[in-house]
């Protein structure tokens, strides 16, 4: 078992390439979210799930129960109280699961800076794979975002390990018709 | 909400009253300054009396001026429509005041918030605890002299360990 443990375990090979594509197709096609709306860039996540910007479009659905969910949006500042009931969501999901982290507040504290109550980014109670920065961003960042979950997600493979990733500023939404048609 | 000025009539009734109030005016809304041991008799005065009948206390806050607390209340009469503000100073060592649960249930929670973020102790509350803030806060939050600070082992402290909600125990930053 040795040398197929080392073939076709421990180092990439066709087998375990061809099943890493295989996954991540399905997986990164079919996003089912966990909108955790906590303050005022949940009315910019609502937007962007609706017919404007419609990120249904790319598999992202939203879901009312964790158990059903892949991707979980942690959307504003998360106080004390909130670090439990976060924790108890996230661990509910089934696996694979994905965390992006929308606006300042669940970047790093945003206007809550130094707060005595607020906990200094999601990353602090989360494994964070997309931070999508901004006060609060518009739809085209949280757009943005979903599309760098997918390449995170392409690129994903049982062999490396998943590196958190940052929105760039001031999204378009002509960048993303290139970045959707692989253009960028 | 339509609000009228409270006639100066029934402000004087109220001085006539207790005495040793203290009237003063700011914008539109006229505020007795009230010594603590005459609140809850001016409370049950305001409330019962026909003309006043401020049967809504609308809010009750508290303030820090470093050199002495205030709680203020604002009190509203649906069916006179008009409104009064009331404010209790008390010292900073001595931050105690009787409760006004009795007369308005609503209180409740408002006295809890006061207590909480400034400390002030209110005397014949059934439950006087954190409303905010977990128990184990140190300090009440919103005084002038509280240092403000970020207390990160604080803030993620838990009873649950990470393996029982399912996480690494490292988050990758």
């Amino acid at each position: 078992m040795g040398i197929l443990d080392e073939r076709l375990i421990t180092k990439p090979n066709i087998v375990s390439m061809t099943a890493d594509k295989l996954f991540n197709w399905s997986r990164l096609s079919s996003l089912w979210m966990l909108f955790f709306g906590i303050a005022c860039c949940g009315i910019e996540g609502m937007a962007a799930g609706i017919s404007r910007y419609d990120f249904d479009r790319y598999g992202v659905i939203p879901r009312a129960t964790p158990r059903q969910a892949d991707l979980i949006i942690v959307a504003g500042p998360i106080v004390k109280k909130m670090v439990p009931v976060i924790k108890v969501l996230y661990a509910q999901m089934a696996e694979p699961k994905y965390v992006i982290s929308m606006g300042a507040c669940a970047l790093s504290g945003g206007w809550s800076r130094d707060s005595y109550n607020v906990v200094q980014g999601a990353h602090k109670v989360l494994p964070v794979d997309v931070h999508v920065p901004g006060c609060h961003p518009r739809p085209e960042g949280l757009l943005y975002g979903i599309l760098m979950l997918q390449d995170v997600i392409r690129e994903h493979s049982m062999h490396t390990p998943r590196v958190p990733l940052m929105v760039p500023e001031n999204v378009t939404i002509e960048q993303i018709i290139a970045k959707a048609k692989g253009e960028e | 909400m339509v609000t009228a000025e409270i006639s100066p009539d029934l402000l004087d009734k109220v001085s006539a009253r207790f005495p040793a109030l203290k009237r003063e005016k700011q914008l539109d809304w006229h505020i007795f300054i009230v010594d603590r041991d005459d609140l809850l008799a001016l409370g049950v005065f305001l409330k019962s009396e026909a003309d006043l009948d401020f049967a809504f206390l609308t809010n009750l806050t508290g303030v820090d001026y470093l050199d002495y607390m205030e709680v203020v209340y604002h009190l509203y009469s649906y069916a006179r429509q008009h409104k009064l503000c009331l404010k209790v100073r008390v010292t900073r060592d001595d931050p105690v005041i009787d409760s006004v649960t009795g007369i308005w249930t609503t209180a409740d929670w408002h006295e809890r918030e006061a207590y909480d973020l400034f400390g002030i102790v209110f005397k014949g509350h059934a439950n006087l605890k954190r409303i905010f803030c977990t128990d184990d806060f140190p300090g009440h939050p919103f005084r002038r002299d509280w240092e403000l600070h970020n207390d990160e082992e604080y803030l993620l402290r838990d009873v649950k360990t990470s393996e029982e909600y399912g996480m690494p125990d490292e988050l990758p930053s």
